[in-house]
């Protein structure tokens, strides 16, 4: 149903096909570039140690970049660590914010009073110089990167459901359900969050594309990923030093920052498209 | 409140189903940083009243004046501030508080004004017509067939179990809404306006389902409406209420032939005729119903009445009865000869 939908409207299924194509390439990344040392996958195979990028050749398709690190295998493998990264900070960011957001906006009063200034104080930092301190004092690395991303991500998410909820709290079938002794958390769960929470997950389904470019500038500005981890910021990283090319030919270098470019782009633009569809979809007015 | 209680409990049945006696609510204004009281909004101040089991009190009054607070704070859908609120189950007067309603929400319901508003657009017609019954612990197999009996009570096919409440009409929606009040077997449903959202047409549909549906699950209503013809045509008694207080309660038929309060006669001189060449005095009130964050001294009515004397502005009239339980508040309940509805 929520399918056949998806695919009538050809934007949305450009989305989706897009989608599909990441999720294959996540799925099938240790046969599509077979790890040499299968306990760090993770880890870009180098071959040679001279810091000049080598084009594109039959064994390595997508070429070298500096450090010999081959992109392609970065590429298949930094799939992975950008559903990782989306999924989980979205996923965890998201759920403690509709909590929140909800019990602020259900409740009302002095609950509300002190999670929404308490919101106001997360707000209140610029994330960039947040995202730095943290990870100065953790250290670098992925998975702190994502504590911090989650800890500044969650509140847009608890802005939004509690608007919404404000808006339908007063709603008179919220009232029968009270007066049929339905109990608060199931009016909640029932009632509130299945008229609310679509904006949200569409919000959500936009931000996981968002999150992975984030995460891709922190790693960088170096705050992310150590070095040589699948990361497709991390590899934009590398080619920052190769952007302007050589004197001769300023496209010398351009497959060090297209191939991850372009993979950080389709990424984003996939679930951006699947956002906006799920927006058009899941109103079950528009279900006929 | 003794005295008060002998007269406003109608003597003539015993069998009284719910009493309201002292019912306030009062939403405070608040402002400044550190949200300083700076008065109430009077929306109830003071309502008593009794239903008896098996009869309809019908509850007039303009906008504004209470008359939906009135029913939601019966039911403790807001919390009233005050007032003492009695419930008859089987026999002994229940007091009904923030307690006590988990217990008597299966014995009272409310039909609400709105049908677009009171069913959840995500919800199938059959899943919420079952919450209640839900939420009261019954089986599943039960509920099924429950449902399918409520939905034929209230004349819908039970084929619409699996649709979508955008996918009816405004009368029909009105009629899920009945079924799922009705669905915990209550003895009063408070009906908050319940045919004002719909066509005239429908309107009269949905009154004689109501109607109907008293006489078969011997139920009691509260039916609150702004519309007097409505409300003459299902109630037996009527309760005029102005700026959060009761102002007359008689019988419905006593009540149009020989009102008894100026601000009731006004409302029966309002009533639209079906005729055509019909020569009438209409009693036009002048002003605005005052604000009931301020409401003026004595009688609440005084800055609108034709009447008015010098005692309506310092003494507040209490509502008193008149003969046969006829409840009037006002000064010259007894002297005024006031117009009664007009008929044809």
């Amino acid at each position: 149903m929520l399918l056949k939908k998806l695919i009538k409207n050809p934007i949305s299924l450009f989305g989706l096909i897009l989608l599909i194509g990441f999720i294959f390439v996540a799925i099938f990344a240790p046969q599509i570039a077979p790890p040499n040392n299968p306990d760090q996958k993770y880890l870009i195979p180098r071959y040679g140690w001279g810091s000049t990028p080598k084009p594109p050749s039959s064994e390595h398709p997508f070429g070298l970049t500096e450090g010999q690190y081959d992109i392609f295998y970065g590429l298949v493998w930094g799939t992975r660590s950008a559903f990782w990264v989306g999924l989980v900070v979205v996923g965890v960011s998201c759920s403690l914010g509709v909590l929140i957001g909800s019990i602020a906006g259900y409740f009302g009063g002095l609950f509300d009073n002190i999670l929404m200034r308490i919101v106001d104080i997360f707000m209140s930092f610029p994330f960039l110089i947040a995202a730095v301190v943290v990870t100065t004092i953790l250290g670098p690395g992925l998975n702190k990167v994502m504590l911090t991303m989650i800890c500044f991500y969650w509140m847009d998410y608890a802005r939004l459901i509690r608007g919404s909820i404000l808006a339908i709290k007063e709603e008179e079938y919220i009232l029968a359900a009270k007066a049929s002794g339905v109990k608060d958390w199931l009016i909640i769960i029932r009632h509130v969050l299945p008229n609310t929470i679509f904006p949200v997950l569409v919000q959500a389904s936009m931000n996981i594309g968002s999150v992975v470019i984030t995460a891709a500038g922190l790693s960088f500005l170096g705050v992310g990923a150590p070095v040589g981890y699948a990361d497709w910021g991390q590899m934009i990283s590398m080619g920052r030093n190769w952007l302007l090319g050589t004197p001769e030919n300023h496209l010398a270098y351009w497959y060090t920052i297209v191939y991850p470019g372009l993979a950080i782009v389709l990424f984003v633009l996939a679930w951006n498209l699947i956002g906006d569809a799920f927006r058009d979809v899941l109103d079950p007015k528009m279900q006929s | 409140m003794n005295k008060k209680d002998n007269i406003i409990t109608n003597p003539q049945t015993e069998d009284i189903l719910l009493s309201v006696r002292g019912l306030k609510k009062y939403f405070p204004i608040t402002g400044g940083l550190l949200k300083k009281h700076l008065g109430d909004v009077k929306a109830v101040d003071n309502v008593n009243f009794d239903i008896n089991r098996g009869e309809t009190l019908g509850l007039v009054g303009e906008s504004g004046c209470g008359k939906s607070t009135t029913g939601r704070s019966i039911l403790h859908l807001i919390q009233p501030t005050a007032g003492d609120i009695k419930f008859n189950v089987e026999g002994t007067m229940v007091a009904v508080n923030e307690k006590s309603i988990k217990k008597l929400r299966s014995n009272m319901q409310i039909v609400f004004q709105d049908p677009y508003s009171s069913l959840d657009p995500r919800m199938r017609i059959g899943t919420i017509i079952e919450e209640p019954l839900k939420a009261s612990g019954m089986k599943k197999p039960q509920r099924e067939t429950r449902v399918v009996e409520l939905l034929e009570a209230v004349g819908l096919s039970s084929a619409y179990i699996k649709r979508y409440p955008h996918e009816f009409s405004g009368g029909q929606r009105q009629r899920v809404g009945i079924a799922r009040a009705l669905a915990l077997n209550p003895s009063l449903v408070i009906c908050d306006e319940p045919v004002s959202a719909l066509d005239v047409s429908v309107q009269a549909q949905v009154i004689n389902l109501l109607k109907d549906l008293q006489e078969a699950f011997g139920l009691t209503y509260l039916f609150i409406a702004h519309d007097l013809s409505v409300v003459q045509y299902v109630s037996d008694r009527i309760a005029v209420m102005y700026l959060g207080k009761i102002v007359e309660l008689a019988k419905s038929s006593e009540l149009f032939i020989r009102p008894r309060h100026p601000y009731t006669e006004a409302l029966l001189s309002a009533l639209p005729l079906p005729a055509v060449d019909y020569e009438r005095k209409q009693i036009i009130l002048e002003g605005d119903v005052p604000s009931p964050a301020n409401p003026p001294s004595g009688c609440h009515f005084h800055t609108r009445c034709p009447y008015k004397e010098a005692i309506c502005t310092k003494d507040e009239p209490q509502l008193e009865d008149c003969g046969e339980g006829h409840l009037v508040a006002c000064h010259f309940a007894q002297e005024l000869l006031l117009a009664s509805a007009p008929a044809i």
